[in-house]
């Protein structure tokens, strides 16, 4: 299971606890009632937050009880892959998926959520997923150029500022805390929606 | 309901400035962070462990016979580098051979010799000692293609001074050896070693040919140099 208890749990299982943790967060992002597009683009007019606290509480979780299990030497941090940070390609491809997010209400593991409760926008957003990879794979030899630029390779922001990830992470939870109040704030200020 | 959210809010704080201010994190990525940073900050050549691999491997050494082989074939992809210092370079070196003193290696000038990829550089020195370690510290510093020659100049002249004569039961390879060590003898401008090495004893014993008298007389002026050379090698550096 990857770098978590690599003794006791070999490689040929990897894939089967892959599906086990899918249908897991499948599960969770559902019971989140993130399968509701009107839910997910609230977080865009600010009549619901539920998407940032919940993917804002995951992450500092996540990175916390890692970093833990780091400390105790369970989990090889070494042996955990991070997408290379391509700085520019980021910017502009964080902008187009917020736009398809806002317009289409779903992110990509939702839409797949929404499929499994059998929601027809949930459909029609994979269809455009499906489009938009066929569309960007053949013009691949065209962004080439400007997807390489910029490439820091595999570098974490404590790693790329170098400072202490630990003091980073107390930074991200002060953060983080900061915000749910604030969008507490806000909501409580916006005229409640129902949907 | 509020102080619940309170408390919730508090718990990754609290946990993250734990985690911060533990002792002893030799085992976490902090420690592997500032070991990386030492690492990218001081080197940038082959890492230590593949070195280590390297210096135990016989690959890099280059035998004379194939160095000669280089020479007499004006193997253009071989450059020669002569490490020892500039007035031994003048007493004499290999044909093709640029002068390189084992002190200057890392300078900016030199370095650039080294970059070329076109070329197989064939460290030279009296010994194998001291290209042995020029090749430890180019390495280092991540330049490729390096050779050393074993046994050094010393070595080479040894051999192709004086060949191991093979005796009568040896293979024909060793004749076929045994007369292209002479040849590339003759290359260098080293004497016949038939005439040389024996002295009068080898005069006296095969008297056939006169012919060979008067080469052995003609090429006296090679045989006053060969002494220097001998000298060159004998002061060994290493």
């Amino acid at each position: 299971m990857g770098p978590l208890i690599p003794d006791f749990i070999s490689p040929e299982w990897n894939n089967i606890i892959a599906i086990v943790l899918g249908i897991a967060f499948g599960y969770v992002l559902e019971s989140a009632g993130f399968s509701s597009s009107r839910k997910l683009v609230g977080v865009f007019y600010g009549y619901d937050f539920a998407v940032l606290r919940v993917f804002f509480t995951a992450a500092i979780t996540a990175s916390i009880g890692l970093l833990f299990m780091d400390y105790f030497g369970w989990v090889n941090m070494a042996a955990l892959d991070g997408l290379p940070a391509r700085v520019y390609p980021i910017i502009v491809g964080g902008i187009i998926m917020g736009l398809g997010f806002v317009t289409g209400g779903f992110c990509p593991g939702t839409c797949v959520t929404a499929i499994g409760i059998g929601k027809l926008d949930g459909y029609v957003f994979f269809g455009g997923i499906m489009i938009g990879v066929f569309v960007f794979s053949e013009m691949f030899p065209l962004l080439e150029n400007f997807y390489n630029k910029s490439n820091l390779g595999d570098v974490s922001v404590p790693q790329y500022f170098n400072i202490s990830p630990y003091w980073f992470m107390v930074g991200v939870s002060v953060i983080a805390i900061v915000a749910f109040y604030v969008t507490l704030q806000i909501r409580k200020r916006i005229k409640k929606v129902e949907y | 309901m509020k102080k619940r959210y309170i408390f919730l809010a508090l718990v990754p704080i609290v946990l993250s400035i734990i985690l911060a201010l533990l002792p002893d994190k030799s085992n976490s990525i902090d420690a592997k962070r500032i070991a990386k940073n030492l690492k990218s900050a001081k080197y940038t050549g082959v890492s230590p462990d593949k070195l280590l691999l390297e210096s135990v491997n016989d690959d890099r050494f280059m035998q004379p016979d194939e160095l000669a082989t280089v020479i007499m074939g004006q193997d253009p992809s071989y450059l020669l580098i002569d490490l020892r210092d500039a007035g031994q370079f003048g007493k004499f070196t290999l044909p093709g051979a640029i002068n390189i003193p084992s002190d200057q290696i890392l300078t900016d000038e030199n370095r650039a010799t080294f970059e070329s990829d076109a070329y197989k550089y064939v460290l030279i020195s009296n010994g194998t000692v001291l290209s042995d370690q020029v090749w430890m510290i180019l390495r280092r510093a991540g330049y490729d293609n390096l050779k050393v020659l074993n046994g050094g100049l010393n070595q080479f002249y040894q051999l192709y001074l004086n060949p191991p004569k093979p005796g009568e039961l040896d293979p024909s390879e060793a004749f076929e050896n045994y007369r292209f060590r002479k040849a590339v003898g003759a290359h260098l401008g080293l004497p016949n070693p038939d005439e040389f090495i024996p002295g009068g004893s080898a005069a006296v014993a095969s008297p056939t040919t006169t012919i060979n008298k008067t080469q052995a007389v003609t090429k006296t002026p090679t045989k006053t140099v060969v002494p220097k050379k001998a000298a060159g090698g004998g002061d060994e550096g290493c």
